[in-house]
C-alpha cells in the first residue's frame, strides 16, 4: 500500500477537495440576503459537463499521487490544479446564474464550503507541486498572476456577476473604490514613517550596542499589545490633542479615523524594520567595510554605497513583512472609524451578511498577496545582485 | 616617503606597536614580517590611519598624518588586504573605479584608466563587466592590487594580500608585483609572515616581535647577519 502512495501531500489535498465537494455544498442558495442558505452539491448545481470535467481532474491529481515523481510530472500536476482552480470558480459562477434563473430574483447564492475546500486544496496542491520543481522565484511569482489574470478576465466577463458576493459589489459600488483607495492609503500612510523611523533606530541599534536590547524590548512590547486594544488606547490622547490644539484638529487630527489608525500600523511595523535593518546591517561582511573605509569612502558613502546595498535583501524582507501585516491590521482599523476595506467586513459582521463581509476581506488578501510576490520577488533580484 | 616616530599603540593594556621607529624611502619595498600578533598589521594600518597611534607621529611625504583630512589621506594610498574585499553588488570595473570616481575623476578618464589597469595587470579586458563572485582567487587578488593602483597613488600597503592563495598563483602574483613596482616605483609597505615572500620582494625586511623591530636591513645582510635568535628562526637555516 505505501509503496503505491508516492506523494502524500498531493494524496491528502486530492482527497481533501474531492471530500470536500463530495460532503459539502459548492454553492449555497438563501432565499434572501440575511437568511441561511440551503447547501447545493456540485452536481445538483451545474451541468453534468462541468461536474464531470472536475471530478476527472481531480482523479488524475489523486492518480498523480500514486506515481513516482519526476519534474515532467510535477509541471502537470502544477498546470492541472491551476486549470481546476479556475474552472472551480467558473463552475461555482455557472451554478450561481443556473439557480438564479429559476429563483425569485431576490434569492442569494454564496459559495459553499465544498467550493472553498476544494479551491484551497488545488491551490496548495499548485504551489507544492511547484516548489517539488524547484522553480526560480521569478517563475513562482509569474503563477500567481495567470491564475488571478484568468479569474480577472472570467470576472470581468461577467462569469460570476449571480454571486452574492457580486451582487453586494454592485450595492456598494460607489464605496468600494473608495474604501479600497483608503485601504492603500493607511498602508502605505503609516510605510513611509515607519521606513523614516524604523531605519534610523536599526542603525543606532547597530551603532550604539547598548542601545539594542532595551530597544528591541520596547518594539516587541509595541507588537504584544492586540491591534484593537492599541486602536482604542490611542483614541483619548489623541482627542485631548485634538481639543487642545485646534490647528491640528483642522488638519484632521481626532481621536477617531485615519489619524490613531496610522500611528498604531506605524508603530506595529517598526520592529520588523529595525530590527531587519539591524540584521540586515551586520550581516554586511566587515572587510568588506574595511575595504571601503581604507578606500577613502566617508561613512554616509559606505553607508549608501556598500551597506545599504548590501543588507538589501533583508531590508526587502522587513518591507514585506510589514507591507502584509500593514494590510491585515488595516482591515481591524476600520472599528475606529478609519474607514478602508475592513468597513465592509465590519457592516458584514453587524447584518450578518457573509458576502459583505468576503468583499472587503477578499480583496484584502489579493492585495496582500500580491504585496508578498511582488516584494519576494525584489528580495530575490537583491540578492542575486549582491551573490558572493 | 613613510615614517613611524616613536608610533604606539595600546589594545586592553597590551602593547601592540611598542615605541616603534622606522623609516621608509620613496620607492622602496618594505616587507614587515613576524609571528601573529606582533603588531604588523596594526603598524600598517596606522600609515592610512584605520588604526590611530595613541603615541608617536607618523609621517607620510613628511606630513603627519593627524593633520590630513582622514579620506584624502586614504585616497592617496593604495590598499590591499588578504581578503580582496571587492564588493561583490559591483562589476570588476567599478571595483577598480571605486578611488578614482570618490576623487571625481571625469568617466572618460576613469574608463581609460581601468582598461590601463586591466593590462598591466594582465586580466582579459573581458572580466570587466563581470562581478567578482565569478572570479578565480587569483584573478580577484590582481583586481584587488588594480583597484589599489587606480588612482595612481605614490604608496601601496598591502596586508598579507597573497596569503589565501595556492602555492603557483602565489609565486606568480609575486613576481606579478616585483614588475610592478619596478615599472611604476611605488613606495610599498608589505606585511607577510612567509619569509620565502619576504625574501623575495623586499628592498627592505622589517622583522617585528611583540611591538618592536628587531631587525630592519637588506635581505641579504639579515641572511648573513641575522641579530637576534627570532630572526635566525625566522629564516630557518636559510642563507647559512
Amino acid at each position: 500500500m505505501t509503496a503505491l502512495i508516492r506523494n502524500k501531500v498531493l494524496l491528502l489535498l486530492a482527497l481533501g477537495a474531492i471530500l470536500g465537494l463530495a460532503e459539502m455544498g459548492f454553492v449555497s442558495e438563501a432565499p434572501n440576503r440575511l437568511l441561511t442558505g440551503r447547501a447545493v452539491a456540485l452536481w445538483n448545481a451545474t451541468d453534468p459537463f462541468a461536474t464531470a470535467t472536475i471530478a476527472v481532474a481531480l482523479l488524475a491529481l489523486l492518480a498523480a499521487s500514486a506515481r513516482p515523481p519526476n519534474p515532467r510530472l510535477h509541471r502537470l500536476v502544477a498546470i492541472l490544479a491551476g486549470v481546476v482552480t479556475v474552472l472551480l470558480a467558473g463552475a461555482a459562477g455557472a451554478a450561481a446564474r443556473i439557480l438564479a434563473a429559476n429563483g425569485t430574483g431576490d434569492e442569494r447564492i454564496a459559495l459553499g464550503g465544498g467550493f472553498w475546500i476544494a479551491e484551497f486544496c488545488t491551490v496548495l496542491a499548485m504551489v507544492d507541486a511547484m516548489h517539488r520543481l524547484r522553480t526560480k522565484p521569478l517563475a513562482r511569482a509569474l503563477a500567481a498572476p495567470i491564475v488571478i489574470g484568468a479569474l480577472a478576465f472570467l470576472t470581468d466577463a461577467g462569469a460570476f456577476n449571480a454571486l452574492s458576493i457580486a451582487r453586494e459589489y454592485m450595492a456598494h459600488r460607489d464605496s468600494f473604490a473608495s474604501e479600497l483607495g483608503r485601504h492603500l492609503t493607511l498602508v502605505l500612510g503609516s510605510l513611509a514613517p515607519a521606513l523614516v523611523i524604523g531605519i534610523p533606530l536599526g542603525v543606532a541599534a547597530l551603532r550604539w550596542r547598548r542601545l539594542r536590547d532595551p530597544l528591541f524590548a520596547a518594539l516587541n512590547l509595541v507588537q504584544t499589545i492586540p491591534s484593537i486594544a492599541l486602536f482604542a488606547l490611542l483614541i483619548p490622547p489623541l482627542a485631548l490633542l485634538a481639543a487642545a490644539v485646534p490647528a491640528l484638529a483642522a488638519l484632521g487630527v481626532h481621536g477617531i479615523g485615519a489619524t490613531p489608525a496610522l500611528i498604531a500600523l506605524t508603530l506595529y511595523a517598526l520592529l520588523p524594520i529595525a530590527r531587519n535593518t539591524h540584521a540586515g546591517l551586520i550581516g554586511v561582511d566587515h572587510s568588506l567595510i574595511d575595504s571601503a573605509r581604507a578606500m577613502g569612502m566617508s561613512p554616509a558613502q559606505i553607508f549608501f554605497r556598500v551597506e545599504v546595498p548590501l543588507a538589501s535583501p533583508v531590508l526587502i524582507a522587513g518591507l514585506r513583512i510589514v507591507t502584509v501585516q500593514g494590510i491585515g491590521l488595516a482591515v481591524v482599523a476600520a472599528l475606529i472609524g478609519a474607514g478602508g476595506l475592513g468597513s465592509f467586513v465590519f457592516q458584514g459582521i453587524g447584518q450578518g451578511a457573509t458576502d459583505l463581509v468576503l468583499l472587503g476581506a477578499l480583496p484584502a488578501i489579493a492585495m496582500a498577496l500580491a504585496a508578498d510576490v511582488a516584494l519576494r520577488l525584489a528580495a530575490e533580484v537583491a540578492r542575486r545582485k549582491v551573490a558572493r | 616617503m613613510i615614517g613611524f616616530e616613536h608610533a604606539i599603540k595600546t589594545y586592553d593594556g597590551r602593547r601592540a606597536v611598542d615605541d616603534l621607529s622606522l623609516a621608509i624611502a620613496p620607492g622602496e619595498f618594505c616587507v614587515l614580517i613576524g609571528p601573529s600578533g606582533c603588531g604588523k598589521s596594526t603598524t600598517l594600518r596606522m600609515v592610512n590611519r584605520l588604526v590611530e597611534a595613541d603615541a608617536g607621529t607618523i609621517r607620510v611625504c613628511g606630513e603627519d598624518v593627524r593633520t590630513l583630512a582622514v579620506e584624502a589621506l586614504r585616497r592617496r594610498i593604495g590598499y590591499v588586504i588578504q581578503s580582496v574585499g571587492l564588493f561583490p553588488h559591483w562589476s570588476v570595473a567599478d571595483n577598480i573605479a571605486t578611488v578614482p570616481r570618490l576623487l571625481g575623476w571625469p568617466e572618460a578618464r576613469v574608463r581609460d584608466r581601468v582598461a590601463e589597469l586591466l593590462d598591466l595587470l594582465r586580466l582579459d579586458a573581458a572580466i570587466a563587466g563581470r562581478r567578482p563572485h565569478l572570479l578565480s582567487g587569483g584573478q580577484a587578488q590582481r583586481v584587488g592590487v588594480a583597484r589599489a593602483l587606480a588612482a595612481d597613488p605614490d604608496l601601496l600597503l598591502m596586508d598579507e594580500p597573497f596569503g589565501a592563495l595556492d602555492a603557483i598563483t602565489r609565486a606568480v602574483l609575486q613576481d606579478e608585483l616585483a614588475r610592478i613596482h619596478k615599472a611604476t616605483g611605488k613606495t610599498i609597505l608589505f606585511v607577510t609572515h612567509d619569509i620565502d615572500e619576504a625574501l623575495r620582494l623586499a628592498d627592505t625586511i622589517a622583522v617585528m616581535d611583540q611591538g618592536r623591530i628587531v631587525q630592519c636591513d637588506a635581505p641579504n645582510v639579515l641572511l648573513a647577519k641575522p641579530a637576534d635568535p627570532l630572526v635566525r628562526a625566522l629564516l630557518g637555516g636559510r642563507g647559512r
